[in-house]
């Protein structure tokens, strides 16, 4: 596996959120390492192993009515967070974030 | 050498179920903010989502009228961005087996030629929330109402070639939706988005770079954004320019589209299994009970509809767009009225009205009890066209039936040829001057002694009889 670069970790840090790091050189090499780690895991031999989406795979997803369940519980949420205003969550402006993925 | 235009379109369907895809919050729009989204909506510790099995058979129902594959272990997966009306900072979707595999719609164009067109899949995912940007000084507002409600999403192959056809898509599939009951599709509350990929290449040339126009929610502005779309990329590429991928919004004001990001590639997405969620095992029992049961189909409908009714390809389209128009003609010529006559009145008056009152088809004032008679009393001869126009109105403000505002208003249709006889040689006597012109060739002035008979019978005169019995007056 080719050893992952710091402008690919600065890329993962950006999608995955996390704020700019300190050392970046010395995060590289921790995330090689763990990326090694792998490595070792991939050399196991899994011929004739079928691949597995869900550790259950035989098993089948149980399914629900439609039937709503659910009270208003908003009141007793909204005070989960810091700001709230006429019932909605307020965050900081989202409208300038160009980084928005839906869809 | 000349252009070609390739358009894929996506189009979010949001299914009409009680509940929401995962939990058992409800999916009712427009109620209070945050007052419907639960625990597990805003993805809180500990919760775990169960599968809505409404959501599921709807999915099915669908691909089974669109001749699909249905996937037999389908699965559901993670996708991974950061937003803040997306809570649990992924969108539980599919990936990797969607529960619709392939699958196509014909389509009919104006030239009355007709195309398929191929769907490559459609998939089970739930919807993020809501951002509500105005209201809120220097912050963004969250509304987590309809974050989990379900979606169907649709992906066409990339087969069209213009944007009529792309409408001519849109609507084919907005009609079977409703008439499959898996979603009211209501453009203007979201029920049924449209985003449209857009590239252009020479004729026989790999296919151009694409863009993603989002969330494009009317006809109207599909075409319209389609068009603009489309011109832009040509005279940028012919201006040694380049279209880059990236996602634009249409704004219906300006009628162009502007860019709204640059589309991080899809691994970015960082799509993985869901572990909450085991795969969903469809047998073929499950399959065939839902095949068995679904509703005859807009295009099983139209062609049933033009062949015995003998009506236009055009009559039996607009009469089989909504499950309710169908019903409304069928309900109509079941009291015996000639289809040509109610296929008119349906097209032309009523949807004309409904449009005008920016009302839905099955909220009609009159229903097909009402109308029914009004159209009886234009073929009995009781009244003429122009007055059942008139008489429709007063139906459509008020409740009365069409005998009952015949009676007050003495609309009856005068059919006596005496009394028109006598009308006609008034209106000769009192203009001589034009009588004479008539005669001596001014053959158009036939049309000013038919307003004349017209003004003084109030327009109730029966018009057949009227230009029968003038033309004999006149040429006498």
């Amino acid at each position: 596996m080719s050893e992952l670069k710091q402008t690919e970790l600065k890329k993962i840090a950006h999608l995955a959120r996390l704020h700019p790091m300190q050392d970046v050189a010395k995060q590289c090499k921790d995330f090689n390492n763990l990326l090694h780690l792998f490595e070792e895991i991939s050399a196991v031999d899994i011929e004739g192993i079928e691949p597995l989406a869900h550790p259950l795979d035989n098993m089948t997803q149980p399914l629900r009515d439609d039937k709503v369940i659910e009270e208003d519980q908003s009141k007793l949420f909204l005070t989960l967070t810091s700001a709230t205003e006429a019932g909605v969550y307020l965050v900081p402006a989202a409208i300038a974030d160009n980084n928005k993925i839906n869809g | 050498m000349t252009w070609e235009t390739v358009i894929g379109l996506e189009v979010h369907v949001q299914l009409a179920t009680a509940s929401k895809l995962f939990s058992g919050a409800s999916t009712t729009f427009g109620q209070a903010p945050n007052s419907q989204a639960c625990a597990i909506d805003l993805g809180l510790p500990g919760v775990l989502p169960v599968l809505n099995r409404k959501a599921v058979d709807m999915a099915i129902r669908f691909g089974t009228a669109i001749g699909a594959d249905i996937t037999q272990k389908t699965l559901f997966a993670r996708k991974n961005y950061f937003y803040p009306d997306l809570p649990k900072g992924y969108q539980i979707s599919q990936h990797h087996g969607p529960i619709v595999d392939g699958g196509s719609l014909d389509i009919e164009l104006k030239d009355g030629s007709s195309k398929t067109i191929a769907i490559e899949r459609a998939h089970l995912e739930e919807d993020a929330g809501k951002s509500l940007h105005d209201d809120f000084q220097g912050q963004t507002g969250i509304d987590l109402n309809r974050a989990g409600v379900p979606l169907l999403e649709i992906v066409s192959s990339p087969s069209m070639g213009s944007s009529e056809e792309a409408v001519a898509y849109l609507k084919t599939l907005h009609s079977l939706v409703r008439c499959l009951g898996i979603s009211d599709a209501n453009m203007q509350e979201g029920s049924f988005r449209c985003d449209c990929n857009v590239s252009v290449r020479h004729q026989g040339q790999p296919l151009g770079t694409r863009t993603e126009t989002k969330n494009v929610n009317s006809f109207k502005f599909v075409e319209k954004a389609i068009q603009y779309e489309v011109q832009r990329q040509i005279t940028l590429i012919e201006s040694g320019g380049k279209v880059d991928q990236e996602t634009r919004l249409f704004d219906p004001s300006t009628g162009e589209t502007r860019v709204m990001r640059s589309k991080e590639d899809a691994n970015d997405y960082r799509y993985f299994p869901c572990p909450d969620l085991l795969p969903v095992h469809i047998d073929d029992g499950y399959i065939e009970d839902i095949r068995a049961n679904l509703p005859e189909l807009p295009w099983q409908t139209r062609d049933r509809l033009q062949k015995a009714h003998q009506l236009s390809r055009y009559d039996a389209t607009v009469l089989t767009s909504q499950t309710a128009i169908g019903q409304y003609f069928e309900a109509i010529i079941g009291y015996g009225v000639t289809p040509k006559l109610a296929a008119n009145w349906i097209t032309g008056e009523l949807m004309g009205m409904l449009n005008k009152n920016n009302l839905e088809f099955q909220d009609t004032p009159i229903d097909a009890k009402r109308f029914a008679p009004l159209l009886q009393r234009i073929e009995d001869g009781t009244i003429s066209g122009k007055i059942a126009k008139n008489i429709f109105e007063t139906m459509w403000n008020g409740t009365d039936t069409v005998d009952v505002i015949i009676e007050a208003k003495g609309l009856k249709q005068i059919s006596d040829e005496d009394a028109i006889k006598a009308i006609i040689q008034q209106v000769l006597d009192e203009n001589s001057g034009q009588l004479e012109q008539y005669r001596s060739g001014k053959d158009k002035l036939f049309g000013f002694f038919i307003g004349q008979v017209m003004k003084l019978t109030q327009g109730k005169a029966n018009p057949q009889q009227l230009n029968g019995l003038l033309k004999k007056a006149l040429d006498t």
